[in-house]
Formats: C-alpha cells, sequence, structure tokens
C-alpha cells in the first residue's frame, strides 16, 4: 500500500468510513514515517485549534447596528462608495492604532489576580456586559 | 444545539449575539483587523439578505459558509484570475526532522500560526479554517465551498503541511 | 505554555510566602478553603458608579475545587483551568491562581466576631491602612469561606460589596460541567522579568509590587500586588484608537496623558496613551489607589536624573525594608 498521504488528516478528524480507517491504521502500524507524518499533522492541526477567539475593537459592532438603524438610503451610499473606489479610497472607516479590548483584560486581570479568594474575584468579572453601559 | 437556535433570529441580535464569533472567522482569513472588519460588514449584509431563507440549524455554520464566500469572493474580485495557485494533487510524506515538532508547539506563538495561515492559498486556507477554526465537518465544508469531499479532504491535509513547513 | 504554570506556582510559593503576621495570610486562606469546599449560593455583586449603585446577583456553585458561576459571562474556574463562554464557545484564560500575593507591611488585620451572612456565622477580618478601615471580610466560621466582601472609601462609603444572599454546603459530587472543548487563549508566562521594550517596572507607587508576567500575542499583562489588591498594566505598542473604546467612561489624566477611565464591578479601568504605547490598567484596590499607581508607571526613558534617582532610593528602601 501506498503512504497514507492526505488520509492522515482525514484519519485525525474522523472523516473515514470503517474501511478506510482499518486499513488506515493497519499501514500505520507498520509504517515509522506515516506514524510521524501524523504526529506532526496532528500537532499542527492543535495549533490551529488552539487559536484565541478575536475580540472585534469595541463598539464596531454596536456602530454597524446603529449605522443600520439610520437607514441610510442604499442608492446613496452605492454611489458615495463608487465615488470613493473612483478616488481610492476606502468606503469604511478603517480604525487605526490599537483598541485595548477593556472587557478582556479585565477578565484575564481578574484570573492572574494574586490571592483573595476566588468567589469574590470571578463574581464580579461574571457581571462584566453590564458595566460598561453608559 | 443553543435554545435561541430553534427559531430565526432578527439581523440585529444576529450581529450582536454572533459578530464576535463572524469577526474571529473573518481575522483568521484576512489577517488583519482593517480588513476583518469590512469583510464583517460584507457579511452582515449577505446575513440581512439571506435571513428569511436562513432554515433553523447550525447558525455558526451558517455564518461561516457566508463569511467564507463572502472572502473568497472578494480575493477573485481583486486578483480577476482563477484562485488554483497549487493544484489539488495528493500529498506525499515529508520526511521526518527530528525534534522540530517538539520545538514548533513549544515556540508557535497565535501570531506566528496567523501568519502561516495568511501565507497559505486562500482555498487552502478557507478549507483548514471551516474545519480548525469553525470546526466543521468534511461534508459541511464540501458543500460550503462547492467542491467534492476528496478536494476538502487534499486541501486541509495540504494546508496542514504548508502551515508545518512556513512555521518550521 | 500551561505546563510552566504549576512550575511558576512553586516557585512563587518558595519565593514570597507569607510570613507570620503578614497581611496576605487571610485571604490566601480563603482562597484555599474555596477551592476545597462544595456549596450552591447567590451571590450578589454591588459596586457604586459614580453616583449610581448597581446590583446583580449570580448563582456559584463549587465541587471539589471545580467553581462554576452562572452570570451574563458563564465562568468555570479549577486550579489549572479559568473557561470563560463566549459567543464561538468557551475559552480557557489560564493560568489561574498561579500567583500569590507579595507579603508587605501596607495593611493590618484585625480578627473578630463576624455578622451573620446567608444565614450563617462568621469570623471578621477589618483590613486596616493607615488606621482607616479598608475592607470588611465575613468569613463562614465552619468553611472558611468568603461569605460578604466590603470595601470602603477613604470616608467609610461603601466601594462595592460581594456577598452571599444564600448559600447551601453540600458534600455530594455533582456532575463536572467543564466542557470537553475549550479554546486555548494562550498566554505565555514569563516569570517577572519584563521583556524589552516594554517597560512596566518592578514597583508601583502604594506599595504595588510586581508579580508576575503574562504574554498574549503582542500585550504584556503584567501583574502586581500590594498585599492585598491586585493591579495589571496592560502594554500593547502602537497609538491609542479612542474610538475602538466603550462609549460609557469618564475623561481624566494620567501622569499629564489624556485618559479614559471606567468602572467595572470589581474595581477600575484606566487606559491612555504615552510614548508610542497603550497601557490599561485593571485594579481592584481603592480607585484612588488605581490611579496613583497608573500615574507612577512612568516609561523609563521619559523619567528626569531626578526622578530617576528618587524612584532608586525608593526601590532600594523598599527592598532593604522588605528584606
Amino acid at each position: 500500500m501506498n503512504h497514507l498521504g492526505d488520509l492522515v488528516s482525514a484519519l485525525l478528524d474522523g472523516e473515514l468510513t470503517a474501511g478506510e480507517r482499518a486499513a488506515a491504521e493497519a499501514h500505520l502500524a507498520g509504517c515509522p514515517d506515516c506514524r510521524t507524518e501524523m504526529a506532526r499533522t496532528a500537532a499542527m492541526r492543535s495549533l490551529v485549534r488552539g487559536l484565541p477567539p478575536i475580540e472585534p475593537p469595541f463598539g464596531f459592532v454596536e456602530g454597524l447596528v446603529r449605522a443600520d438603524r439610520r437607514r441610510r438610503p442604499a442608492a446613496v451610499f452605492a454611489a458615495a462608495a463608487a465615488v470613493a473606489a473612483a478616488v481610492g479610497l476606502a468606503v469604511t472607516p478603517r480604525s487605526d492604532g490599537v483598541a485595548p479590548p477593556v472587557g478582556r483584560f479585565v477578565e484575564a486581570h481578574a484570573t492572574a489576580t494574586p490571592g483573595g479568594d476566588p468567589v469574590t474575584n470571578l463574581g464580579p468579572p461574571s457581571v462584566l456586559p453590564v458595566s460598561f453601559r453608559p | 444545539m443553543d435554545k435561541d437556535e430553534q427559531s430565526v433570529p432578527d439581523w440585529e441580535e444576529v450581529a450582536r449575539r454572533y459578530g464576535r464569533f463572524i469577526f474571529t472567522v473573518a481575522y483568521r482569513l484576512t489577517g488583519n483587523e482593517a480588513d476583518a472588519q469590512d469583510l464583517v460588514q460584507d457579511v452582515l449584509l449577505r446575513v440581512r439578505r439571506g435571513l428569511p431563507t436562513y432554515r433553523p440549524g447550525s447558525m455558526e455554520g451558517w455564518l461561516s459558509r457566508i463569511t467564507t464566500n463572502a472572502f473568497l469572493d472578494d480575493v477573485r474580485r481583486r486578483r480577476r484570475r482563477p484562485l488554483e495557485a497549487l493544484p489539488d494533487e495528493p500529498d506525499r510524506v515529508v520526511p521526518p526532522s527530528v525534534g522540530a515538532d517538539e520545538a514548533l508547539e513549544a515556540t508557535a506563538l497565535p501570531e506566528d500560526v496567523q501568519a502561516a495561515l495568511i501565507a497559505l492559498p486562500e482555498d487552502f486556507r478557507a478549507a483548514v479554517v471551516l474545519s480548525d477554526v469553525v470546526g466543521l465537518g468534511y461534508a459541511e465544508i464540501a458543500e460550503s465551498l462547492g467542491v467534492p469531499i476528496g478536494t476538502v479532504r487534499s486541501r486541509i491535509h495540504r494546508g496542514r503541511a504548508l502551515l508545518r513547513e512556513a512555521l518550521a | 505554555m500551561r505546563r510552566v504554570v504549576p512550575l511558576l506556582a512553586v516557585a512563587v510559593t518558595i519565593g514570597l510566602a507569607p510570613t507570620a503576621g503578614a497581611s496576605a495570610g487571610p485571604l490566601d486562606d480563603a482562597r484555599r478553603a474555596t477551592e476545597k469546599a462544595s456549596f450552591n449560593g447567590s451571590l450578589a455583586v454591588t459596586w457604586v458608579d459614580g453616583a449610581a449603585v448597581r446590583e446583580t446577583v449570580v448563582t456559584v456553585r463549587c465541587d471539589h475545587g471545580e467553581m462554576t458561576i452562572d452570570g451574563p459571562v458563564p465562568i468555570i474556574k479549577t486550579f489549572g483551568f479559568h473557561v470563560v463562554r463566549m459567543s464561538g464557545g468557551w475559552t480557557d484564560l489560564a493560568p489561574a491562581g498561579a500567583i500569590r500575593q507579595p507579603s508587605t507591611s501596607k495593611y493590618t488585620v484585625r480578627r473578630g466576631d463576624g455578622p451573620v451572612v446567608a444565614g450563617r456565622p462568621t469570623v471578621a477580618l477589618h483590613v486596616f491602612h493607615r488606621a482607616r478601615l479598608r475592607e470588611s471580610v465575613a468569613v463562614d466560621r465552619e468553611l472558611g469561606v468568603v461569605l460578604r466582601r466590603e470595601q470602603l472609601d477613604d470616608r467609610g462609603a461603601l466601594v462595592r460589596r460581594v456577598e452571599f444572599t444564600s448559600f447551601e454546603p453540600n458534600t455530594g459530587t455533582t456532575r463536572s460541567g467543564m466542557p470537553k472543548q475549550f479554546r486555548a487563549e494562550s498566554a505565555s508566562v514569563m516569570g517577572s522579568r519584563v521583556p524589552a521594550p516594554y517597560r512596566a517596572p518592578a514597583t508601583l507607587d502604594g506599595g504595588y509590587e510586581r508579580v508576575g508576567v503574562y504574554r498574549r500575542g503582542s500585550v504584556i499583562q503584567v501583574v502586581y500586588g500590594d498585599g492585598v489588591y491586585g493591579l495589571s498594566v496592560f502594554e500593547q505598542p502602537g497609538h491609542l484608537n479612542w474610538d475602538a473604546l466603550p462609549t460609557a467612561g469618564r475623561a481624566t489624566t494620567v501622569d499629564g496623558h489624556q485618559a479614559r477611565s471606567y468602572v467595572w464591578p470589581g474595581g477600575r479601568l484606566l487606559t491612555w496613551q504615552a510614548g508610542g504605547s497603550t497601557f490599561t490598567v485593571v485594579g481592584d484596590g481603592l480607585p484612588a489607589d488605581v490611579l496613583a499607581a497608573a500615574a507612577s508607571m512612568r516609561p523609563a526613558r521619559s523619567l528626569s536624573t531626578g526622578q530617576r534617582l528618587r524612584q532608586t532610593a525608593r526601590e532600594l528602601v523598599e527592598t532593604l525594608s522588605r528584606g
């Protein structure tokens, strides 16, 4: 049998049929190269799976919702977009600089906070969404 | 499944509840905040148009499909040429190198992994993101990207191999 | 990266073990007691935000070291993990419980009879700073768990209160709610050294000592303790995008720099820009103390010779008085 090739990922992802899987496992048992390939692929897979969620800039989603509520006439917006594109401008304002994810920072602080008791340290962050309301 | 997914939510609810999820997928695909913001705006426009036809199911699956397609559409528009930079051919076993993977696991930071993702051809990147960031199965990925399952399998595996090379 | 955490915990425990009579002791004892106890309860969190008094109730379940807090942001914590429910699933914000308060002589603690809280008798711990009562803690007589904690300002007015309104100890084991899958927000533990070009100093005004340094992507988190309260400095290279901040909050200044100040239920958050970097300070101490500590966080290169001499002298005195 040839080496497993892309069956390695399918095996890791549980995407093989029972028959394919049995054959792949039999091959693995006798093939050190494929076992190495499997280990390396698994390591890469878990690195990508371990990537954290990304916090949108604060106010970004709210801003979209607010802008939508104003119901800017679509035709006007399209015309403005066309003009902007023609002169090489981005249609949407791009945010420059660093946007501190303040909610996440509070969570990270409560996690790492030295000493104290966990109940009173973690109680406040768990009510967080109400705290930054204007 | 969340109980909220039993009924069709309205647009604002989707934006508020899934904004962070869409932004994460958009960021993993584009690799920078400004492009991710543009992509999220595009996605939410498509969500508004698509909501009436949304059937209760996996909201995250549906949203990631829209996000990936909006991303690939944009890439195609910008390039005005086909995406297939690499042929979808079976992978070959990469010769093992001693200790390299342990070092990789110990030293790769999220921003390194993100940089390696951005170095992938977009079609491979989309498949890896749908599999390993969103957590979709191969059948859903095939449906989302409009390609056969065998192609998905190949893109995911070759994508992972290329990521590894980029990080080595 | 997570496997480094227990090592760090050991190192810090050896290096900063509270000495007899140190003020860090009683709260550390309460932390350990909470990690061992099993109970269900409702926790009322009250805090003052400007003129407004806000209150929210969350339910807390603790079962042999696994604590679940069901609020708007559900949290599950064990010694090694600290997972937070987000829209995309659960995320682990470890490391948890790895660092401890330094033993400073900033606070004195007096014990006394405590009130009955949620129907349970307590021991009171009164924490004083310069003869002013800063914190009043009621600890369950039987279990050692903190049942009520109140922080007071200079005039004795309440800043915030965390209090159990119901508390039911139990011995039965419930099933673990820890999700089988969660994402890791990988924070690398960097001991207590701040790598260049980040600039957070070893000490901050008000007796804050650096106890740990974490890195998340391009963000450095430097954690300080003053014996009772914690304070984190987050440093990000780049200019602050003011438009991206939440609309709540007040304008203020930190060491002459324009800043935004927010109240969160556990304390205060300040964010500002200085010398090409963006700084965010999150502290659970008194608002005035957090502001003073933040203002003392001057980038080293902007210090005048006189300031540098004073800082060196201060650090020297603090080191000697600790030794």
